[in-house]
């Protein structure tokens, strides 16, 4: 019998649930950081808009009251329906922008090959054609540093994408909101689908001209501040300024973000929030809460976590690298204590001149090298992540013997309450000297999730680009931001014996002029993928 | 011809077209934002839809854009005609001829129900019925037959003009 096929897709990258942090998968097509971008962007409008702010306060009371749950998630579920187009297309705008700044434009070029039919539809909705963009460009231009005009091209396009997605999702509902319990009463819904964003989107397209584009885009840059705030206030409401008036053009209501109260609305449920001002807070905050992501690692992790390598094995696999690149490799360690084990998590990074020169040995396609073409010269490469078990307290000062390296340098200070568990404190003790450096490595393969002998061993995509920004914010402020990227420690049952000790990096192992903007790269690299809080997750799951 | 033109034909638009794609295809409780992509690592689901079932996604679009017009709303957003579509799908997968107004009224039971036959017409779904209309549809729900004469219930009252939908 013939057969007729629907889309054939289940390659689920990131999700986004109201309230939570945004969730990728590592080790997918798309580097984490496009697929963060995409779910941070929900998170913007979550956040950001009033009937955000009510999913928001549906996700919350699901989740805190399990006796609600389920009728919190249908109400959800069914607001959703309403806002899909608005979400996604916003989202995966943000997504593509992402794509252009990391100069990916295969996957832009591309995307018909793994966006689904419904993202493009969507996505459809939020993109203009050059010729409206002339002005945003020409504003653009303007910038004195022409380095800078790519990037505040991009950022000029999202705020656009931002004003019109913002101006259909913030629908009255305030005052409905007001009226009693209402987060899962039927006359919000009604008055939802009465309001749905996805039918107001119609007429805030049809005004988001290029003249609107362009006056906004002056309007935005005209209120930034000549001296650098210390926050994001004056940007803020500059976009909510534009976002009503791109509603009153397009003649639906609006109302701001603020007309949802969700300590209000939850309290009514007995459920107690407490709610920050995020206009007001200083801005290496807000950019501490965009940077927080759950990233999951797919089967190859989990598997390389219940087994981990033998460190003798270890060594082996390490001496194939270098013999594969003739060069060593640079090497960010996180070291922690499961239960009883002790845990190495090596992740081996190369720069894109030692990935190039491996590229034309073995001979990759040429759309592959030009592709590294377009990568920052400091951006690092994550080749290899090795899951090391270490006898507990013996082995950790021998690290650096086991793989010959001259020097390692602790990136992290353990924290005071380590010391309370005097196994933990044995341990530090005996590290002593142990700076960590050098790990010169190099890449067996860069691509496509192929494996090594050892079957431990987990091979990472190239990562392109990766937080330049977060990697400075992450060392000018250690020891502390370490700790902050620990995710999800506290939802896990306080029997887990887990703990980071520390990490240490090699120090110069690409060459003695690896930059070291290079390293902090690889450093923030590793905290960003948050390897080690996937272990925390896995663990929770065993119910240890 | 393909899903996508049939389902097209009927005068759905692309985009829904593509919803009820994602819909029949994806396993979700639609209370996440997720980001799919397609498959092409060879994992995965895939909904086949085998001849016989054709017509009964025609029947369900065809109903669904018949039903569009009658009522009063301006516009439905993408995913809510796709969820009423799918609906009407399933259940006639399920040899349960529903009518376009009947899924309807399971959509909103389902989402918020329990209601009663007042809060129902207040929807934008249902506001050109009355409410004995309303009580009338879901009388017929509660003993639904199916097209070989077993009769199911499909939503349930609490006596008090309560009522839910049942397994939907």
């Amino acid at each position: 019998m013939e057969s007729f096929y629907l889309q054939s897709a289940n390659e689920m990258l990131g999700l986004f649930r109201p309230g939570g942090a945004p969730q990728v998968r590592a080790g997918s097509r798309l580097p984490i950081q496009v697929v963060h971008v995409h779910e941070m962007a929900h998170r913007q409008l979550c956040d950001a808009t009033s009937l955000g702010r009510y999913m928001t306060g549906l996700a919350i009371l699901g989740g805190r009251k399990p006796a609600r749950e389920e009728r919190a998630n249908a109400v959800l579920a069914s607001t959703l329906q309403q806002c899909w187009t608005v979400h996604e297309g916003f989202a995966t705008y943000s997504q593509m922008l992402e794509c252009r700044r990391l100069a990916r434009h295969d996957l832009v070029e591309a995307k018909e090959e793994y966006l689904r039919d419904s993202y493009l539809s969507a996505l459809g909705r939020f993109e203009c054609d050059e010729a409206g963009l002339e002005d945003v460009v020409r504003e653009a231009a303007r910038l004195r540093d022409p380095q800078a005009v790519h990037g505040a091209l991009l950022l000029l396009l999202g705020y656009l994408g931002h004003i019109g997605a913002a101006a259909a999702m913030s629908i009255p509902i305030g005052a409905v909101l007001a009226e009693g319990p209402a987060l899962t009463e039927h006359r919000t819904r009604v008055h939802i689908q009465r309001n749905a964003p996805d039918v107001r989107l119609d007429s805030v397209l049809q005004h988001l001209t290029p003249q609107f584009r362009a006056a906004a885009i002056r309007r935005i840059v005209a209120a930034k501040p000549a001296v650098p705030s210390a926050t994001n206030r004056w940007l803020d409401d500059v976009l909510s300024d534009l976002v009503r008036d791109l509603c009153a053009r397009a003649e639906i209501s609006y109302e701001p973000a603020d007309a949802v109260s969700l300590p209000s609305l939850l309290g009514q449920e007995g459920i107690s929030v407490v709610e920050t001002d995020a206009r007001d807070l200083p801005i290496g905050t807000m950019r501490d809460y965009a940077d927080e992501v759950l990233i999951h690692c797919g089967d190859d992790f989990r598997e390389a976590i219940e087994n981990p390598v033998p460190l003798d094995r270890g060594r082996v696999v390490h001496e194939e690298l270098i013999r594969t690149f003739g060069h060593r490799p640079h090497v960010v360690c996180e070291i922690g204590s499961i239960g009883q084990e002790i845990m190495l998590f090596m992740h081996c990074f190369t720069s894109k001149a030692a990935l190039s020169s491996y590229y034309r040995k073995t001979g990759v396609p040429e759309a592959e090298l030009r592709r590294l073409e377009d990568i920052d010269e400091e951006s690092p490469a994550k080749v290899w992540l090795m899951v090391l078990s270490l006898d507990y307290g013996a082995s950790l000062p021998e690290v650096p013997r086991h793989f010959g390296h001259e020097r390692w340098t602790w990136v992290s200070d353990y924290q005071p309450e380590y010391t309370r568990n005097a196994r933990h404190f044995e341990i530090l003790g005996r590290a002593g000297e142990v700076c960590a450096v050098a790990l010169p490595t190099s890449l067996i393969k860069s691509r496509g999730g192929t494996r090594s002998r050892s079957s431990h061993v987990s091979t990472m995509p190239f990562s392109g680009t990766l937080f330049s920004n977060l990697g400075e914010r992450v060392l000018e402020r250690m020891p502390q931001d370490l700790c902050l990227h620990e995710f999800a420690t506290s939802d896990l049952p306080a029997r887990v014996p887990v703990v980071r000790l520390g990490m240490m990096r090699s120090d110069g192992s690409l060459s003695d002029a690896a930059p070291a903007s290079f390293q902090r790269n690889c450093v923030a690299a590793t905290i960003y993928q948050g390897f080690y809080s996937e272990a925390y997750r896995l663990l929770a799951q065993r119910g240890m | 011809m393909s899903v996508t033109r049939l389902l097209a034909n009927s005068g759905l638009s692309d985009q829904v077209v593509s919803l009820i794609d994602d819909a029949l295809s994806t396993q979700s409780d639609g209370a996440d934002m997720p980001l799919i992509l397609k498959n092409i690592a060879g994992r995965g689901t895939a909904t086949a839809l085998h001849n016989d079932d054709l017509p009964l996604l025609e029947a369900a679009a065809s109903l669904t854009v018949g039903y569009l017009g009658a009522t009063s709303i301006v516009a439905w957003a993408p995913a809510a005609i796709a969820g009423l579509v799918v609906l009407l799908y399933k259940y006639r997968k399920k040899r349960l001829e529903l009518s376009a107004m009947q899924a309807a009224l399971l959509i909103e039971l389902k989402s918020n129900g329990p209601l009663t036959a007042k809060e129902l017409v207040m929807s934008p779904a249902m506001e050109k019925l009355t409410e004995s209309e309303v009580t009338a549809e879901l009388q017929r729900l509660t003993r639904f037959a199916r097209y070989d004469g077993v009769r199911t219930s499909l939503v349930e009252s609490d006596g008090q003009d309560m009522w839910r939908a049942v397994d939907v």
